[in-house]
């Protein structure tokens, strides 16, 4: 385990530095000049040449590169141009609230879909099993943002039962996450019922149970662990949905994390603010998916040697 | 199941308790905003104040010498009277006594002095030039005694009152700009009613009550501004009671929030004026014949109907009724035979698909509109290809991100990549000769973007002077007939296709009094009371 996950974790070096340089070549095809957008409409020429200079942005594009990844080496992303704060001080005051959605989120995942998985695979005809995933479809078919303004329009306008909008106690996180996990439960309760349907078929269950095992025992203890990577793959490729769902949700419920930031950022135009909050959601990405091979190589442990 | 019964109960106080801890009294006044306030330094260094978010924010923090007040009137503030001399080129100001910054510096000839310096220098301060320029130059400010100071411009400047009603002429502490710097921005210090107390960038900013106000105690211990960038969120949050206050209501939500009688909708209507600019660059538009063709093919009428729900106004002139400086000039009713009958006579023949044609070249041109950055900018757009299919002209719509919309207009006339575009000017400092020039004033060079905004490249010697008359003139009535003069060219002439003015929908709830909406597009919150 211990050499498979140092490998790993190498490799995420490569994997990062492609990526800042991929990001910093798009950043520099976007049209629109940094300069002409900080000075504002009614700067003069020789303004803009001034904060071009400034911002290092008339020397060759190799030079800004370099400086690009040194910068990047010692921890600076730069500074927003709208909020006029370094920008890794605004990724760090966002990020807690938008890794409290997404954690929130994937632990209400968990605790939702994996039961009603099991128990639809369980009971497959059973009326709830039916429920179960009669509800995933409707789930799944719901936008993120229309189900979030039928939780408001409901749950605050009518009821008067959680705030409509804004950041702070757990109150504020609940839509947010309900808006967010409604389609993550449903796929990964689906998944986990054809996942655990599979391995119950499979000969070593029969064995089990024929040796007399209680069907509890053979479901926890044989079915369930085999059961997991596909279950565990199938939440690890939704962490791409969940980044952009956050931006989404975010912004509908003025909850103030990253995605927000990042929205609030490309209305501004705030250069050096998208392409740190990209660079972030880019790492983060990269590291849920170390996350999920881990986990792959701690389930099977035919994978490690692979 | 009773041990589960509890546990339920438990977290569903948890969740409830922040919520209901919020709705005590001594609320704060909270003022949900579509954009988030960041910088509120009146002299913008760098990138200016995001709007109109942080002109309001600073109309709480500081204030200015004079002041608009709901019906755009100038009124005292920091200056209790002036005159001018009878050469129009010098202002005396007698300033307000007894007034300390909330940093406790004293307000008086020389804090005034160095706001005006601040402002017109342009070291010191890059946004608004052409709002400030006209008192550089050879203009100098001065202090008479302690309380009363000079403006002397180079040479008489109409609007000058405007400019220190505006945003950007808010008073600042000299002693926290010297002592701040560029920190300023993010820690402002002003007379005003309402104190900085903390920023949250993009957030919400909070300002506390200035105890020492010298226009008696404010109403609010806090007014919390709030960064809410979703309508439909806005609504839910007034409705919930969450917020007092709410901005850019779409016209569609307004019955929704009439019915509601603890909500009150204040509707005013606003000085930013619309129309689709034609890029004169382009051949087929240099006939003044066709773009007036084009403004007899528009029915203003439905459009406002279907698409404002009457929540804007059809104009009779480039500028609102409501700037300084307004005349009415005129109307292009809707006329379809004498729109085809103008296009006819400038040589366009229908051709056998009903699509016109020119030397064997069909009228076909592109519509630029951003998505979503204008009111409606999307519906009015495809309202107004259907207008030009009907007299024979195929538009096809070019639909851009509001971020990268300016760069389509920001550009040399060489560089321009459509032949008409949605926009809407808002002159926010109330002048109508403001708002004309920025328009219509000829660019000084070819070679680079337009100065301002006359992106059409409009161009007439005549319309320059009398700008350039207007802004040099004091007499309130001859600046009126000066630019009543300019609009009745530049209507004629039609550079753009005239549509309305919108209008700024502001709500609140019943209890919160004194909301002033000002037709720049500004909600002021320095008088509100509960």
């Amino acid at each position: 385990m211990g050499p498979f996950a140092l490998r790993r974790l190498l490799l995420l070096l490569p994997q990062a530095l492609g990526i800042a340089t991929l990001i910093f070549v798009l950043f520099r095809l976007v049209p629109g000049d940094p300069a002409t957008i900080v000075a504002g409409p009614g700067a003069t020429q020789e303004q803009i040449e001034t904060l071009r200079r400034d911002l290092g942005l008339d020397r060759p594009l190799w030079a800004q590169y370099v400086r690009f990844l040194g910068d990047l080496a010692r921890g600076d992303l730069g500074t927003s141009l709208s909020l006029r704060q370094p920008v890794t001080q605004v990724l760090a005051a966002r990020l807690g609230p938008s890794a409290a959605l997404m954690a929130a989120s994937l632990a209400l995942t968990v605790i939702l879909a994996v039961p009603a998985g099991v128990a639809a695979a369980v009971r497959p005809h059973s009326a709830a099993a039916q429920a179960v995933m009669g509800a995933s479809v409707l789930a799944l078919s719901i936008p993120n943002f229309l189900l979030g303004m039928i939780l408001m329009q409901y749950l605050s306008v009518r009821w008067r039962l959680l705030p409509a909008a804004g950041t702070g106690g757990l109150a504020f996180l609940v839509m947010p996450t309900l808006a967010i996990a409604a389609r993550l439960v449903a796929l990964v309760s689906r998944t986990t019922r054809a996942s655990v349907m599979e391995i119950l078929g499979e000969d070593f269950v029969r064995t089990a149970r024929a040796k007399g095992l209680a069907p509890r025992v053979v479901l926890y203890r044989h079915a369930l662990r085999p059961a997991l990577p596909p279950i565990v793959t199938m939440i690890g490729l939704q962490a791409g949905y969940l980044l952009g769902g956050s931006i989404v949700v975010e912004t509908l419920f003025a909850y103030q994390g990253l995605g927000q930031a990042m929205i609030t950022a490309v209305s501004l135009r705030d250069y050096f603010l998208v392409q740190g909050i990209t660079l972030l959601y880019v790492v983060g990405f990269l590291l849920v998916n170390l996350a999920v091979d881990l986990s792959y190589a701690a389930f099977d442990p035919r994978i490690r040697y692979a | 199941m009773r041990t589960r019964l509890a546990v339920a109960v438990i977290v569903a106080a948890a969740l409830l308790w922040p919520h209901a801890a919020g709705a005590q009294a001594d609320r704060p006044l909270v003022y949900a905003q579509n954009v988030p306030v960041t910088a509120m330094d009146t002299a913008g260094a760098t990138i200016g104040t995001v709007y109109p978010a942080g002109y309001e924010a600073m109309f709480l923090i500081y204030d200015n010498l004079v002041a608009f007040n709901d019906k755009m009137e100038l009124v005292p503030q920091l200056a209790t009277e002036w005159s001018v001399s009878p050469d129009g080129r010098t202002w005396t100001f007698r300033l307000r006594r007894n007034v300390t910054f909330h940093d406790g510096t004293p307000f008086n000839a020389d804090a005034a002095l160095f706001h005006l310096q601040r402002q017109i220098d342009p070291q010191t301060n890059r946004a608004n030039r052409p709002l400030w320029d006209p008192l550089g130059g050879a203009g100098t400010v001065r202090k008479i005694d302690d309380f009363t100071i000079a403006i002397t411009t180079e040479r008489p400047y109409g609007p000058l009152l405007n400019t220190l009603a505006h945003g950007s002429g808010g008073v600042v502490s000299p002693t926290a700009v010297r002592r701040l710097g560029e920190g300023f921005a993010r820690a402002p210090v002003g007379t005003g009613p309402y104190a900085f107390e903390r920023l949250e960038t993009g957030t919400e900013l909070v300002l506390r009550r200035n105890d020492a106000y010298w226009g008696g105690r404010p109403g609010y211990p806090r007014i919390v501004l709030r960064h809410v960038p979703d309508p439909t969120t806005r609504i839910a949050l007034l409705q919930s009671g969450q917020v007092d206050v709410i901005n850019l209501i779409p016209p569609e939500n307004v019955a929704q929030l009439q019915g509601n009688p603890a909500i009150d909708v204040i509707s005013r209507p606003a000085l930013r004026t619309f129309g689709f600019a034609f890029n004169l660059n382009r051949r087929q538009f240099q006939d003044v014949r066709v773009r007036q063709a084009f403004n007899y093919a528009v029915n203003r009428g439905p459009v406002i109907k279907a698409i404002f729900k009457d929540f804007a106004t059809p104009i009779d002139s480039p500028i609102s009724p409501h700037s300084v400086g307004y005349v009415p000039v005129g109307t292009y009713p809707y006329d379809v035979d004498r729109a085809k009958a103008l296009l006819t006579e400038a040589g366009w023949r229908p051709g056998p698909d009903g699509v016109l044609r020119r030397d064997g070249q069909a009228f076909e041109i592109t519509l630029l509109t951003p998505i979503g950055l204008l009111p409606k900018d999307i519906e009015v757009t495809q309202a107004f290809q259907n207008f030009l299919r009907v007299i024979g002209v195929r538009a096809t719509i070019n639909r851009v991100e509001p971020a990268a919309f300016w760069d389509f207009l920001r550009v040399p006339p060489d560089r321009l990549q459509w032949d008409m575009v949605l926009f809407g000017f808002n002159p926010s400092n109330g002048d109508g000769g403001y708002h004309l020039a920025s328009l219509f004033e000829s660019n000084p060079s070819r070679t680079g973007p337009p100065k301002v905004w006359n992106f059409t490249w409009y161009s007439n010697p005549r319309v320059d002077q009398l700008l350039n008359q207007a802004e040099g003139t004091v007499d309130p009535a001859r600046r009126r007939q000066l630019l009543g003069e300019v609009a009745r060219i530049v209507w004629n002439e039609a550079p753009y296709v005239w549509l309305y003015a919108e209008n700024v929908i502001v709500a609140k709830r019943k209890e919160v009094k004194n909301v002033e909406v000002l037709p720049v597009i500004f909600t002021i919150l320095r008088n509100a009371r509960p």
